[in-house]
């Protein structure tokens, strides 16, 4: 059976370019970059040049401001909450958006018990944030914000340079959760006034298990991993080398490659919405064009995404939803919630996103097997009443 | 590809291939219970036949584990009485799934929460159905005639809590009432030489009015094999009716029987006032129990009693043929026929054949009490189809059923014996049966 694999969101394959440029750093470099012998320098540079390349990809004018961490969630953490403990004399007030990624909602819920006080702006029903609201939230206390750059549940992509300027003129930290973004679409720190920018490796085709923060130089941070003071003290460890020259592999094919496929992705993901709609009872969520290149993502009325994704899943489909059925805690994704959808009209959504792999093949499969699920489910179903 | 979700095998397969999914028509009871945390939903119809799921399907808006769960609880419930499918637990359905994800165990294992509100929903609807089906009906049970019969079944359905009418043309109490009303009981155990006819028929009316019996004095007219009765106030539908018509005294057949008996012309055929009988010389046709009694009722007052029997000797009870030797105006003719009745305006004389001997006996007499026997009074039923002996009694079973469902007989018209003891005795097999039959009580 033809296989297709649309989680890309969820995790990606590495590709085969990054990985060859890994394998001599797990087999023969094996130096750390502290090390002064050969094998040590050899490292050190390879470091060096990986940052260089995540900071170009993200317009980042020095390199040094490119810390390597083990994961986005770690970025996130480390820029919000070493960032708001150590400005907190300036004020205890901290500005987010109601459709952040869990690594950034805990990590504030956390500074809130510790005495901060975070305002969460709504999103309209295309999931964008309103600059405006964010500006009117701001207060004399508030000393950061925080806004995804884009959402990948629904793909829609923020007005990050209008936030960045009104963060800018106020002279308020800005965070931005590049997760998503970074990679698919061009990221500009400077241009778009980013202090903290939260970059993922295997969301740009790099090896899962490293990330990178890029704080602006001249802003400080309490690091909160202590050791022997690598990453310019902000983040201790031994650097993981192969991940780090993946990561860095992978952000300069990103940036060679993304206009090309990014241009490709875009016309499968557009094939695929433009197909699907044409279901009844079916809808895009997130926004039509302010919206990732490679995200595809649904409501089905009627009918449960758990159940779509098993019965993709027997049609060698792999895909996501955000029904509450799915998670651990059984709570449907704040992020559509938020976008103001009932409890069981997030319970029918489906998330497609799309990777280096697919082909337009892979989105014919899904065209012509979504309907019939769909279909057989909604027979399924006590709601449905056919058109 | 990896199997990436921790359901079982089981689960799969019900999800994959549901079973029973869809809706019943004309289902009896639906059931739709939905989570508030997740959103599921599921609904489950039923069909029931005599207390047992006959047909259960679903449908059901959720996951994995809540269409595998509903498909499951159908198999599980098809076939099981009501009480067996409300004891089956979410428990025992992820179980039978050979299990769940524990975080699935509560979320979307609500099978049986609906199979069971199905379940709720028609044994209330079940309810609502009796009461509009009772509705539709007048009574519980139509009682044709207010005699021992009658009277005595209508007493006891009532006492059952069925609702219950009886419907009398003439007197309550029936034969009792114009045939010898102040005649002693003497073989009804318990009451014997101390209540008269009239005594128990008043007994019986009381106890009726007591329990709420409809007295309806009022004939009917007409009875339906769908159970209707058509009396002179209008039409009642009754889910059971009895039928209690009693029997009367057979005509003699006699020549010139028909000339002298209306209008107090010397003919009769029971003894109501034995003073109407001062001095008078009468002949008593018949050699049975009536025969007797109306001999005995007259000792006191006729002047001369003959009593003609076709056999040679009389058909009673050997205590009342001793209290009858004993009086001597009474003449017993065995063996003799009466052939003629004649007279110019009333009777004058009547014709007598001894038939032993061959030879006619000419008599002078002033009255004529015909005591051949009593009649069955069912010559009404034949136009609805029941079924009945050569004799005119209806065939019953030994519930004291007819051969048309739902419709009883009791009393003279099923019993040759032609007793209260016996009617009554049939009143109270009827209301056991009626019971059973309109209640369906869980013991039977």
């Amino acid at each position: 059976m033809k296989q297709v694999y649309m989680d890309h969101g969820s995790a990606s394959p590495i590709d085969a370019r990054v990985l060859e440029a890994m394998i001599p750093f797990f087999e023969n470099d094996i130096g750390n970059p502290s090390s002064l012998h050969s094998q040590g320098r050899k490292a050190k540079r390879e470091l060096e040049n990986a940052r260089i390349s995540v900071a170009k990809l993200i317009g980042a004018p020095n390199p040094k401001s490119i810390i390597f961490t083990s994961c986005a969630t770690e970025c996130n953490n480390l820029a919000l909450r070493g960032a708001a403990l150590r400005y907190k004399d300036k004020g205890n007030h901290i500005i987010t958006t109601s459709i952040e990624h869990m690594s950034v909602m805990n990590a504030l819920k956390d500074l809130q018990r510790s005495g901060f006080e975070v305002t969460y702006i709504p999103v309209d029903k295309d999931g964008l944030v309103d600059p405006g609201q964010v500006k009117n939230a701001i207060t004399d206390k508030t000393i950061l914000i925080s806004v995804m750059y884009a959402n990948g549940e629904i793909g829609t992509i923020q007005p990050i340079r209008e936030i960045g300027e009104i963060a800018s003129e106020r002279k308020i930290m800005f965070h931005v959760d590049g997760t998503q973004a970074c990679g698919k679409i061009p990221v500009d720190v400077e241009k778009e006034h980013i202090d903290f920018l939260t970059i993922s490796s295997n969301d740009m085709g790099g090896p899962k298990g490293v990330g990178a923060l890029y704080i602006k130089q001249g802003v400080r941070i309490i690091p909160f991993m202590l050791g022997g003071g690598q990453e310019f003290g902000m983040r201790s460890g031994s650097e993981n080398i192969p991940g780090i020259v993946g990561m860095g592999k992978s952000a300069q094919i990103a940036q060679e490659e993304m206009t090309v496929e990014s241009a490709r992705l875009m016309k499968m993901r557009d094939r695929l919405i433009d197909n699907i709609l044409k279901m009844e009872y079916t809808y895009l969520t997130g926004h039509r064009t302010k919206r990732l290149p490679n995200n595809a993502s649904f409501r089905f009325s009627f009918i449960e995404g758990e159940s779509i994704i098993l019965q993709l899943n027997d049609l060698g489909i792999t895909a996501s939803t955000g029904s509450a059925c799915s998670t651990k805690t059984l709570e449907p994704s704040h992020v559509l919630i938020a976008m103001g959808l009932r409890h069981e009209e997030a319970h029918g959504s489906l998330l497609l996103t799309l990777g280096r792999g697919n082909t337009i093949e892979d989105i014919d499969h899904v065209i012509e097997s979504v309907p019939k699920i769909v279909a057989r489910l909604r027979e399924l179903s006590p709601l449905y009443v056919r058109k | 590809m990896e199997e990436q979700f921790e359901y079982s095998e089981k689960v799969m397969d019900h999800f994959r291939n549901p079973r029973n999914v869809g809706q019943i028509k004309d289902a009896d009871g639906i059931g739709r219970v939905g989570n508030p945390v997740c959103g599921d939903l599921m609904e489950i119809q039923i069909k029931v036949e005599n207390n047992v799921l006959k047909d259960v399907k679903f449908k059901t808006f959720g996951c994995g584990s809540a269409i595998a769960t509903s498909s499951m609880i159908t198999e599980m419930a098809i076939g099981k009485t009501l009480e067996e499918a409300l004891k089956i637990t979410r428990g025992e359905v992820a179980t039978e799934l050979g299990g769940l994800p524990p975080i699935k165990m509560h979320c979307s294992n609500l099978a049986a929460d609906a199979l069971h509100a199905a379940i709720k929903d028609y044994m209330s609807h079940k309810e609502e159905k009796e009461k509009i089906e009772a509705q539709k009906y007048d009574f519980d049970v139509i009682i044709v005639g207010g005699g021992p019969g009658g009277l005595t079944t209508g007493i006891l359905c009532a006492y059952r809590g069925l609702k219950t009418a009886i419907f009398e043309a003439s007197n309550w109490g029936g034969i009792l009432s114009w045939l010898c009303p102040n005649k002693m009981i003497e073989n009804f155990p318990g009451l014997c030489e101390k209540s008269t006819c009239t005594d128990l028929v008043n007994s019986w009316v009381n106890e009726a009015k007591k329990l709420k019996v409809e007295l309806k004095k009022e004939r009917v007219n007409e009875i339906t094999p769908d159970k209707k009765i058509i009396s002179e106030s209008g039409e009642y539908k009754g889910k059971i009716i009895v039928l209690a018509t009693g029997s009367s005294p057979s005509a003699g057949g006699i020549k010139g029987e028909e000339k002298f008996s209306k209008n107090e012309r010397g003919v009769y055929y029971y003894v109501r006032n034995p003073g109407n009988f001062t001095g008078k010389r009468v002949i008593i046709v018949g050699g049975g129990n009536s025969a007797v009694d109306a001999a005995l009722s007259l000792a006191d007052t006729a002047d001369l009693i003959t009593i003609a029997c076709k056999n040679e000797e009389l058909r009673s009870v050997p205590n009342k043929i001793e209290r009858l030797k004993a009086i001597d105006r009474v003449k017993v003719l065995y063996n003799t026929e009466v052939l003629e009745i004649s007279g110019t305006d009333k009777v004058e004389k009547v014709l007598m054949k001894d038939l032993k001997e061959d030879e006619n006996i000419q008599q002078v007499v002033d009255s004529v009490v015909l005591a051949v026997g009593l009649t069955p009074n069912t010559e009404i039923f034949k136009n609805i189809g029941l079924e009945m002996d050569d004799r005119g009694y209806l065939k019953t079973d030994k519930t004291q059923k007819t051969n048309i469902d739902g419709i009883y007989a009791v009393g003279d018209i099923a019993s040759d014996l032609q007793l209260v003891v016996v009617a009554v005795s049939n009143g109270a097999t009827v209301a056991h049966n009626a019971y059973i039959e309109l209640r369906k009580p869980y013991w039977r």
